[in-house]
């Protein structure tokens, strides 16, 4: 096996044998970097302690000299001294190697072969700082099955997500074991991704640390878990994870042809949004590879230098020796928003361009489907900063396939190219954002901004048209549907009751009804149609006579449109009837100033009762002053608690009159009249009957059995409690339209930074 | 599919305060015992299974093991909640009382490596903050100063004799955390909004017993089988002061100063503190002034081992009294 001869650098960390201060910096190579990089960087990933030794941390750094930037990865050895400090505690030392990034990109090794060759080191290392480390073979590294487990899939794919993952279930497994682990999910990635994937062997379940794959006895709260030979469950939700899962699971791909291109893109990226997208297109260039481009005016130009932040969301900035770049290594916490996507080359050294043999094209298929999508990478970006002016690297004229042309051949399944460009929609917000922002801001604005209009106007209809407890009535003029009983009825709110009590029988008689209103009932029933009429009882000063060739079907008891409440602690019920009869004088009822009918009513009634007039709004006042000890008031303003007078003693109730044609009675036979005559007009009073839709199914169903379905109406309205729901209805159509005026402000204001990708 | 993160957060948060090798990380360890030997009905139950198995691990090294815990080498987060007793609440007409709900605390603890309180060894020719305080770990560990309100400061006078350094250990993140709780305006009285239980550990060592034993500051608490000499929390801060005198670096009173600076003085307690307690014949179940040393000290290349059971001494104490206060301050949705 070829052997490479990489260099590296390297720092010490412990205590010194029987020191009492705390862990520190004992030794380091006087190179390039300085004992600053090594500090920043053993502080930020320090991992714990472990109890089983030793255990090994992948780390990244990055500095600037010079305006040019170094990457290495940092490989951490943690195992005991064989020393104890001044507390007679064991001290472990870290032996932290530095390995430039660039020697591992022009001669890929793996992370276990890295470690061998680095573990045998003395303590202190003398120059020439280099090892010889054994060339990296991809396709191996696998275990004996010589495939990637579903663990090291799941792992390789959630990485794509930016999250931190971490593998449970392995306390067991021996560090090296874990170590072959790192190298098999990082062999499943684009090997410059190397150049910012932080791992460990092992990590303490209760420290917060900043590495990206990590092995541990529970999961961080922000870490996909990821459980050791079985994997992880990934759905759609997990959008991005899913897509590179199926990727790495196609059996359409070969797994060697995968593993050996995936090896071959050294090109540095990032795990942050700017750059899991041009990962994925590798990931899927390596398993399709046929569909590499060779002419080089097919190549598409590749932005770089788009770099991950300490939180992964901005770029890191390299700065001169002796500083480490910031977290360059860190995952992205869940739900941080992905920065916008830089093409500057702060990452790499100015006036250098990637290596050539690197250069990232996008397979025919996906590019298509990016061009479509207007979210190709590059796509109207200037040239990297570097880049040849003589446009080596410039744009090239997207693809199009004709039709003519028809698919390629081994073209990426359309799947999988739906499967990408959801990703990549995904991963592009910003740049959709960008391209399209002031028009989405206008569409999507107008749009709540119409459906607002149009929820609140809803509304309004609904409220106005709400008839106080009717069921839903059709137009006078309309013609009945075959099937449908025409209940003809007054046009006044009190009659609501017996309205609903009528149509919830011919619903419970398996027909629909249609609910048409009038001054004059009699006047305005069909004759030809099945049709119930209902007219004011002989009680009643509105009474009429029935149409011709209308029958009485019953005689519908209906409840007041008020009620007589009394406070208990001022006069007793028996006291109160007492007065309704005319044998005590001296009960004071009041009553709203509004119905001068209804005080007269009550004058001829009860002739002994002291009325007293007080302001209809509020009714209750004087009853709650003790000025009265009674009062009426409207059933629709409740009663506030006090005891209601009910029973025939009560204020004069009502009668309708039900009156059916021949059509009808052939329906409806006898079911109303029964109806009719269970209603018992001494429970009128009470409460169960403010709401009359729910009274008169209420009462109908004593009587009649559950119809069929519910039997609507012409307009298509099922019958309801409309006093009530109509209410409801109207309100919550009107809420609705004001939240969704107020999202069309709110996304007139704040403009396409509201907009989010769908993930 | 992966469920996001959704674990609750604790209560109150109480970081752990000290030099290397103070006893921070063995205190913590030593707190399910402590609380197992007391008479009462408290205990601690992780509130989450990270720190669930800290509890259990510690147990076992110290009670079975014998073994005390290595030097923490990050900043641990451990969440767990102290159950109480549930009161007994007054039955009427005499009937039966019935018990209510027992008290919880929630509790997120903090413990961090010793040298992050330090003023740090900055690398030779290295730039930044005297303190360090650009260093991801000491940011990292005001962040949990800052977060809490609680704090558990041991003062080991065992390090103190030898080296001197507790205030060193002490001016630089306190100076920061005013700093930041005046940026927050929390500093407006002058004063820290933070509760601090100031523990004077190693109460075991003959040297710190003897101190107290010189000043008359022992008790024994009659209820106590094994008539274990204390030092009353009253009596602490005499302690503490007391050993201040033999401070290798003179510098151990501007601790002292330094608390009464920053914190109200009703938010202070001292509490002398022993993990592992006073080594007790198994046959007499006596404490035995002749023979109480129970921390066997290693030879070479040996651990120093518990000698025989442990018995800690204001272990508890100082948490029950942080969360308490801290309880009574915000009540929580868990304190019942």
């Amino acid at each position: 096996m070829t052997r490479r001869e990489i260099g590296f650098e390297w720092a010490l960390e412990g205590k010194r044998p029987g020191a009492h201060d705390d862990y520190e910096l004992l030794s380091w190579s006087d190179d390039r970097l300085g004992p600053e990089v090594f500090e920043e960087i053993r502080s930020r990933y320090a991992t714990g302690l472990s109890a089983d030794l030793p255990q090994v941390t992948i780390a990244v750094a990055a500095t600037r000299e010079r305006e040019r930037v170094s990457r290495h990865i940092v490989l951490a050895i943690q195992d005991w001294s064989g020393h104890r400090d001044a507390t007679n505690r064991k001290i472990v030392y870290t032996r932290w190697f530095y390995v430039p990034y660039h020697d591992l990109a022009a001669h890929p090794v793996s992370y276990a072969a890295l470690y061998h060759a680095l573990a045998g080191l003395p303590v202190t290392p003398s120059p020439p700082l280099a090892v010889q480390v054994p060339e990296f073979d991809p396709t191996t590294g696998f275990g004996e099955e010589g495939v990637p487990g579903p663990d090291a899939l799941s792992a390789a794919a959630l990485l794509l997500t930016g999250r931190p993952v971490c593998v449970v279930g392995a306390d067991s497994v021996p560090m090296i074991e874990r170590l072959r682990f790192l190298d098999a999910v990082a062999a499943l990635l684009p090997y410059g991704m190397r150049a910012r994937l932080t791992a460990a062997t092992w990590t303490s379940s209760t420290a917060r640390h900043k590495i990206r794959l990590s092995f541990a006895r529970h999961a961080p709260e922000d870490a996909y878990e990821v459980r050791w030979r079985h994997g992880a469950e990934i759905t759609r939700r997990d959008s991005p994870a899913h897509v590179c899962l199926d990727l790495l699971t196609r059996s359409d791909v070969r797994l060697a042809d995968l593993l050996r291109g995936l090896a071959g893109e050294t090109e540095p990226l990032s795990f942050g949004p700017a750059d899991r997208p041009m990962a994925v297109r590798l990931l899927e260039r390596s398993g399709y590879p046929k569909l590499r481009p060779d002419s080089a005016d097919e190549a598409e130009p590749e932005p770089r230098g788009t770099e991950e932040t300490p939180d992964g969301g901005e770029p890191d900035h390299p700065v001169k020796r002796g500083t480490a770049a910031p977290a360059s290594g860190a995952p992205d916490p869940p739900g941080r928003e992905p920065a916008p996507e830089r093409n500057d080359g702060d990452a790499l050294p100015a006036g250098t361009s990637p290596p050539a043999g690197n250069a990232r094209r996008l397979t025919l298929p996906v590019r298509s489907v990016l061009t479509w999508l207007g979210r190709g990478r590059g796509r109207g970006r200037s040239p990297a900063p570097g880049a040849p002016p003589d446009g080596t690297a410039a744009p090239t004229t997207p693809y199009r396939r004709t039709a003519d042309e028809g698919p390629a051949p081994g073209a990426v399944p359309l799947s999988m190219q739906a499967a990408l460009g959801g990703l990549e929609h995904a991963d592009r917000g910003k740049q959709a954002r960008s391209g399209r922002g002031p028009q989405a801001k206008v569409t999507v604005t107008v749009a709540f901004a119409t459906l607002g209009i149009t929820l609140i106007g809803l509304g309004v209809v609904a409220l106005v048209r709400a008839p106080g407890g009717d069921p839903p009535t059709g137009p006078d003029v309309a013609e009945a549907q075959p099937g449908t009983v025409v209940i003809q009825a007054a046009n006044r709110p009190e009659d609501a009751f017996a309205t609903n009590v009528v149509a919830e029988v011919v619903r419970r008689s398996g027909y629909r009804f249609e609910i048409r209103r009038s001054d004059i009932p009699a006047a305005a029933a069909p004759v030809e149609k099945p049709a119930v009429v209902l007219i004011a009882g002989p009680d009643s000063a509105l009474t009429g006579e029935p149409p011709q060739g209308f029958v009485q079907a019953g005689t519908i008891p209906v409840p007041s449109a008020d009620v007589l409440v009394y406070d208990i602690g001022q006069i007793t019920p028996e006291k109160l009837r007492a007065a309704l009869k005319g044998q005590d004088k001296d009960v004071r009822v009041s009553l709203p100033d509004t119905d001068p009918e209804l005080a007269e009513a009550l004058k001829r009634r009860y002739p002994s009762l002291r009325l007293q007039p007080v302001p209809a709004q509020d009714p209750l006042r004087a009853l709650r002053d003790k000025v009265v000890q009674a009062a009426v008031v409207p059933r629709t303003a409740g009663d506030g608690g006090y005891a209601r007078v009910d029973g025939p003693d009560g204020l004069p109730g009502r009668t309708i009159l039900a009156f059916y044609n021949e059509a009808a009675l052939d329906v409806l036979h006898d079911a109303l009249g029964r109806v009719a005559g269970s209603i018992d007009p001494g429970a009128l009073a009470s409460a169960e009957y403010d709401w009359p839709g729910k009274a008169a199914a209420r009462v109908v169903g004593a009587v009649l059995p559950p119809g069929g379905p519910s039997v609507v109406s012409r307009a298509g309205e099922r019958e309801s409690d409309q006093g009530q729901d109509s209410l409801w209805l109207a309100l919550v159509l009107i809420a609705a339209g004001g939240v969704a005026g107020f999202v069309a402000l709110i996304v007139a204001i704040r403009g396409p930074s509201r907009f989010e990708p769908r993930p | 599919m992966q469920s996001e993160p959704s674990r609750g957060r604790p209560d109150h948060n109480i970081s752990m305060w000290g030099a290397p090798g103070s006893g921070k990380t063995t205190l913590l360890a030593a707190l399910f015992i402590a609380l197992t030997r007391r008479n009462d009905d408290w205990k601690i139950v992780g509130s989450d299974p990270a720190s669930s198995d800290y509890l259990i691990e510690r147990t076992n090294a110290l009670s079975r093991g014998k073994v005390f815990p290595e030097a923490s080498m990050a900043l641990e987060r451990y969440h767990w909640t102290l159950i109480g007793p549930a009161p007994q609440k007054t039955g009427l007409w005499g009937r039966k009382a019935k018990p209510g709900p027992p008290a919880r605390i929630g509790l997120g603890m903090f413990d961090a490596p010793g040298g992050l309180f330090g003023t740090g060894r900055r690398p030779a020719g290295g730039v930044g903050a005297p303190d360090g305080a650009g260093d991801p770990r000491r940011q990292e560990l005001l962040d949990s100063l800052e977060q809490s309100r609680g704090i558990v400061f041991l003062f080991d006078p065992i390090r103190e004799f030898t080296f001197g350094d507790a205030f060193d250990h002490m001016h630089a993140p306190l100076a920061r955390l005013a700093e930041r709780m005046l940026a927050s305006g929390e500093f407006t009285d002058g004063k820290l909004p933070h509760h601090i239980a100031v523990c004077v550990t190693k109460f075991d060592d003959p040297r710190v017993l003897e101190t107290a034993e010189k000043r008359r500051l022992l008790t024994v608490d009659l209820d106590d089988p094994y008539r274990l000499p204390r030092v009353a929390s009253e009596d602490a801060r005499e302690l503490f002061h007391e050993l201040c005198q033999v401070s290798a670096s003179g510098n151990a009173d501007m601790v002292l100063n330094a608390l009464d600076q920053y914190f109200h003085p009703d938010r202070i307690r001292f509490f002398a503190t022993s993990s592992i307690g006073f080594y007790v014949d198994r046959r007499t179940k006596r404490f035995d002034w002749d023979d109480f040393q129970n921390m066997v000290p290693g030879e070479a290349d040996e651990d120093s081992r518990i000698r025989g059971q442990l018995h800690p001494i204001n272990v508890v104490e100082p948490m029950l009294w942080l969360g308490q206060r801290l309880a009574a301050i915000r009540p929580s949705t868990e304190i019942s």
